[in-house]
């Protein structure tokens, strides 16, 4: 018996596979959103094989990427090389670092590097109702305007559970890790909370401070929102002029602003109000 | 050489995209990334390699004569900060 899990993101796809599905089953259910179809490109595959009750080896196209990886640790560590082989090559358009979230407006977008908190914002937005395209990575199809997300589930900081525990109700597929973190579902909060494109409205740079005032709002003009964009795009590489032309499309169509925050509160009744 | 007779030339293979007066600025194989404010964004443009700093800051002088002091005073600084960041070179 043997099992796969095969993943997509701006046109290509990753596949996981194991004689063992047991060490697939995380992954089955927190990368349902991001679920391939058959007819896209394979940049990449890794094989799963247990070496011990708790250790498995991992090779990549044939190629041992990791002899032996706790069990636990190798989840974690395929979501990032997965994701990782799938933004290297992308050539659809930009894809930025930032979460996505939809209200009935259009998209918001929360750009950021890992810390700024954009996770924990994507999640606190998706307990009030928005619907969820990623808190990681976003597609921009400059020609049809609108924006794709990488719907893997959510990753939680550590301190994060105040997020879901009220939601919950029994029915969170949660797998939480030995360093805090967890990975949450995004049908925990709605059966339709998976949303896969949408056009952006409103695009924010965050950064969460425990000692900021609850909200500070700046708003950036286009210029600066393509510095902030070019900051946080991860496959210039791919692209026709670095992707500085595509990523200048966003800046000029959908107004930005640097927010400062210590009010996940604040930020939600902003966002409604913008 | 004094500030005035140098001549700033933009460094080669940078990529600019222009938004509403403001400037970004790319340099990818120096991985620089500048974004230029509407008052560099001016001075950037005037940076052609063939104008000194001198005929740059009298142009904008005449452009603007009630700021003749302060551009005689942040022009030449704003060339100097562009070319610390790479973007520029003096000759």
């Amino acid at each position: 018996m043997s099992a796969a899990v095969c993943i997509q993101f701006g046109g290509n796809a990753v596949r996981f596979a194991a004689e063992d599905p047991a060490l697939l089953a995380p992954l089955e259910v927190h990368l349902r959103g991001c679920a391939a179809s058959e007819s896209l490109p394979l940049v990449s595959e890794f094989h799963l094989t247990a070496v011990s009750r708790t250790s498995v080896q991992v090779v990549e196209n044939g190629s041992v990427l990791f002899p032996a990886l706790e069990r636990e640790t190798a989840w974690q560590v395929l979501l990032q090389e997965g994701l990782a082989r799938l933004n290297a090559a992308c050539r659809l358009g930009p894809v930025f670092h930032a979460g996505a979230v939809r209200d009935a407006r259009g998209g918001v977008i929360l750009c950021g590097g890992s810390g700024c908190g954009k996770s924990t914002l994507t999640a606190y937005l998706l307990t009030r109702g928005f619907r969820y395209l990623s808190d990681e990575v976003i597609l921009w199809e400059s020609a049809q305007g609108q924006i794709r997300g990488f719907a893997r589930s959510l990753v939680l900081k550590p301190g994060a559970a105040f997020l879901w525990q009220g939601h919950a109700q029994g029915r969170a597929k949660r797998l939480p890790f030995a360093d805090g973190s967890a990975w949450l579902e995004p049908r925990t909060f709605s059966a339709q909370a998976i949303c896969r494109q949408t056009r952006p409205r409103l695009l924010l740079f965050p950064q969460y401070r425990t000692d900021a005032p609850p909200l500070r709002v700046r708003p950036l003009s286009p210029a600066e929102s393509l510095f902030r964009l070019l900051q946080n795009l991860v496959n210039a590489r791919n692209l026709p002029a670095l992707g500085m032309q595509a990523a200048a499309e966003l800046a000029r169509q959908v107004p930005a602003c640097a927010i400062e925050y210590a009010s996940l509160e604040a930020v939600h009744a902003w966002i409604q109000t913008h | 050489m004094d500030a005035l007779s140098s001549i700033p030339c933009p460094v080669e293979d940078f990529q600019a995209q222009t938004l509403e007066g403001e400037i970004v600025l790319l340099h990818p194989a120096c991985n620089i990334l500048l974004h230029l404010n509407p008052t560099g964004a001016l001075i950037w443009s005037l940076c052609d390699g063939r104008r000194s700093m001198g005929e740059i800051v009298a142009l904008l002088g005449a452009a603007y004569p009630q700021a003749q002091e302060q551009i005689a005073a942040d022009a030449p600084r704003i060339v100097q900060e562009l070319a610390a960041y790479g973007a520029l070179t003096l000759t």
